[in-house]
């Protein structure tokens, strides 16, 4: 057996081992997918950290603006960092009783959170960014979660706005698909995430203190450290926040480049929770998280290098023939290709990654329209470019070059 | 305070996880095996017809050139490319696959006499061309890739002339009596050597040089 091989086998053994504890847990547990609407309703105060955010800042107040809860429970706290556009100008008009607009110095996004949960006076605290949107039950389905005392935060699910550009379609793919299986790591107490749209309790922050200034994934390092100190966070799945993503590569890069960095120094700041102690996170997610960069970045090697002997061996054999082949069916090859252990494995992880992907399109109750072509980039192509961002970010790490916002 | 591990779940999955990998395994093996099986029971036909070809010339000695030679030729090469993806997928130093290759250049040998025969009686538009390879890494006979190379051009060589070409392989390193006489009869020390009807070229030879000889 060659060492491609070798490396094919376990890599496909790893991630079907761990589709497969996805899958069992979404089956066994099917019927805690719904959302529960809660009775009580405690005051909450919704942060919003803005810097330059002039285009939708509108649209994201309205969103809170529009929320189905008691007006007399819910304050709105815009915080603007310093914006060098029409930001605060724009959020100030909105000022009310109910809704305060704040504007500072330059500090970045923590700072900016950090201020306004300082001044907030609910029990729970949403922090929300500037550039999403929610959607009307979002508090509703998500505070029946905070009666369990051990529950330190709640998500909500997280799409993309926009369905234009082609790296928005694909996006949409990723966070619907990443939707779906936080949603299943929350189930087993080990979602590791609080993006864009997160709840937590304010008492938390004042014992355990507020976002982490300068981390750049500071919701991540926030996510790390609830789990620390033992607590929950549970994932709604039936209620969306609607979020810009970047549009071109470049954007993409750079998001991704920064959360992988980030993510890799929160992992490595969080070590300890890689332990017995801390239940499924310590057992399944942080070893999981720990090893799948270092495999990404082998990944992203491994593949360029036989990408491009592949090419040049193609390219040889074309050259061999004055790039003039002829082709013909041969039933031999293909039958001995469709029975190769790894074809059949591909096959198979095809097929795992359609049924999580049905499950997670029906219960996001996602509309937008997917071709199979944007599937198959998602599958093939995509993949690549995430090693290619993870390796960027892990030679970063490295050498503790940290990009920049 | 020490949290549950979803232990039944994750014992689930390993099991899962292990016996779908062992099927895969095992189902590609078992066709491995079959190929294997409906190889020899191929062969051993082949075998059978090539004999009643040779009573029929000799008892009744009838006309060879009515014998079709594409229908003589035709399915080795079927096999040999079988052979080749069993020497890929069970190892090339498979006893198995050994014995079937080496009976399969035996057969072509056969072919070849009986090949050379039709070409010499009946003036067919026939071109026999015999390749000697290796596929030995560090061969100190010859380059395997070069060989690779040679056989890349001579596969797409016979699916562009499927009716004028026979193309019979041979592994320099078969160690057979047959094989040993043909080689010697040739003189072939190296490879990729190359016999285009009866003419001998100890060289890697392009695609549009041997166009040119056939």
């Amino acid at each position: 057996m060659s060492f491609n091989t070798i490396i094919i086998y376990i890599i496909s053994y790893l991630t079907l081992f761990i589709s497969l504890v996805y899958i069992i847990t979404f089956l066994k547990s099917k019927s805690k997918l719904k959302s529960e609407i809660t009775k009580e309703f405690p005051f909450i105060s919704v942060v919003i950290p803005a810097y330059n955010k002039e285009e939708v800042i509108v649209k994201t107040i309205n969103s809170v603006i529009n929320l189905d809860y008691p007006k007399d429970k819910l304050e709105i706290i815009v915080v603007d960092d310093g914006s060098t556009d029409k930001t605060y100008r724009i959020a100030n008009q909105f000022e009310n009783e109910n809704l305060k607009v704040f504007t500072k110095e330059n500090k970045g996004k923590s700072n900016t959170l950090n201020f306004g949960i300082k001044i907030a006076k609910g029990d729970l605290v949403l922090c929300l960014d500037a550039d999403t949107f929610v959607e009307k039950d979002l508090l509703k389905k998500a505070i029946k979660h905070f009666s369990d005392p051990e529950v330190g935060a709640v998500l909500s699910t997280l799409k993309p706005f926009k369905n234009e550009s082609f790296f928005e379609k694909i996006q949409i793919i990723e966070y619907n698909l990443a939707s779906f299986i936080r949603k299943i790591l929350s189930l087993i107490d080990s979602l590791p995430a609080a993006p864009a749209c997160s709840i937590y309790r304010r008492n938390f922050f004042k014992k355990y203190g507020y976002f982490e200034e300068g981390n750049l994934t500071e919701d991540f390092e926030m996510a790390l450290r609830v789990h620390s100190k033992n607590y929950k966070i549970k994932y709604i799945l039936d209620s969306t926040a609607y979020t810009e993503v970047p549009k071109k590569f470049k954007g993409l890069a750079r998001q991704r480049i920064r959360w992988y960095y980030g993510t890799l120094y929160n992992l490595k700041k969080y070590r300890n929770l890689l332990s017995l102690n801390y239940g499924n996170l310590g057992a399944f997610f942080m070893p999981v998280a720990m090893l799948f960069p270092v495999i990404f970045v082998f990944l992203f090697f491994f593949i360029s290098y036989n990408l491009i002997s592949e090419i040049y061996s193609r390219i040889h054999f074309l050259s061999l023939i004055n790039f003039r082949p002829t082709f013909t069916f041969e039933k031999i090859l293909f039958l001995y290709f469709i029975t190769d252990p790894i074809t059949l494995l591909f096959i198979l992880l095809f097929f795992i990654s359609l049924f999580l992907f049905y499950f997670a399109r029906k219960h996001t109750k996602e509309k937008s329209k997917i071709t199979v072509f944007n599937y198959l980039i998602y599958l093939i192509v995509y993949p690549f470019l995430t090693f290619y961002f993870w390796t960027i970010s892990f030679f970063r790490f490295l050498i503790q070059k940290e990009p920049k916002w | 305070m020490v949290k549950k591990i979803s232990k039944t779940t994750y014992i689930s999955a390993f099991s899962l996880a292990t016996l779908i990998f062992l099927a895969g395994f095992f189902l590609s093996q078992a066709f491995a095996d079959y190929r294997l099986g409906l190889l020899e029971k191929t062969q051993e036909n082949l075998r059978t017809q090539l004999l009643g070809i040779d009573l029929q010339t000799k008892l009744l000695e009838e006309n060879i050139c009515d014998l079709s030679w594409e229908s003589i030729w035709g399915d080795k090469v079927i096999i040999g490319k079988e052979i080749a993806k069993l020497e890929e997928k069970l190892g090339k130093e498979d006893n198995f696959v050994l014995r079937q290759k080496e009976f399969y250049q035996l057969i072509e040998i056969r072919t070849l006499l009986l090949l050379k025969e039709i070409k010499e009686k009946c003036d067919q538009d026939l071109n026999i061309i015999l390749f000697f390879y290796t596929n030995k890494k560090n061969d100190d006979k010859g380059d395997y890739k070069l060989s690779e190379d040679q056989g890349y051009i001579l596969n797409n060589l016979y699916k562009k002339y499927p009716d004028k070409l026979a193309i019979l392989s041979f592994d320099i390193n078969t160690d057979n009596p047959a094989l040993n006489t043909l080689k010697e009869l040739y003189n072939i020390n190296g490879t990729p050597t190359l016999i285009i009807n009866d003419n001998i070229y100890a060289k890697f030879m392009g695609l549009k040089e041997i166009e040119d000889l056939i």
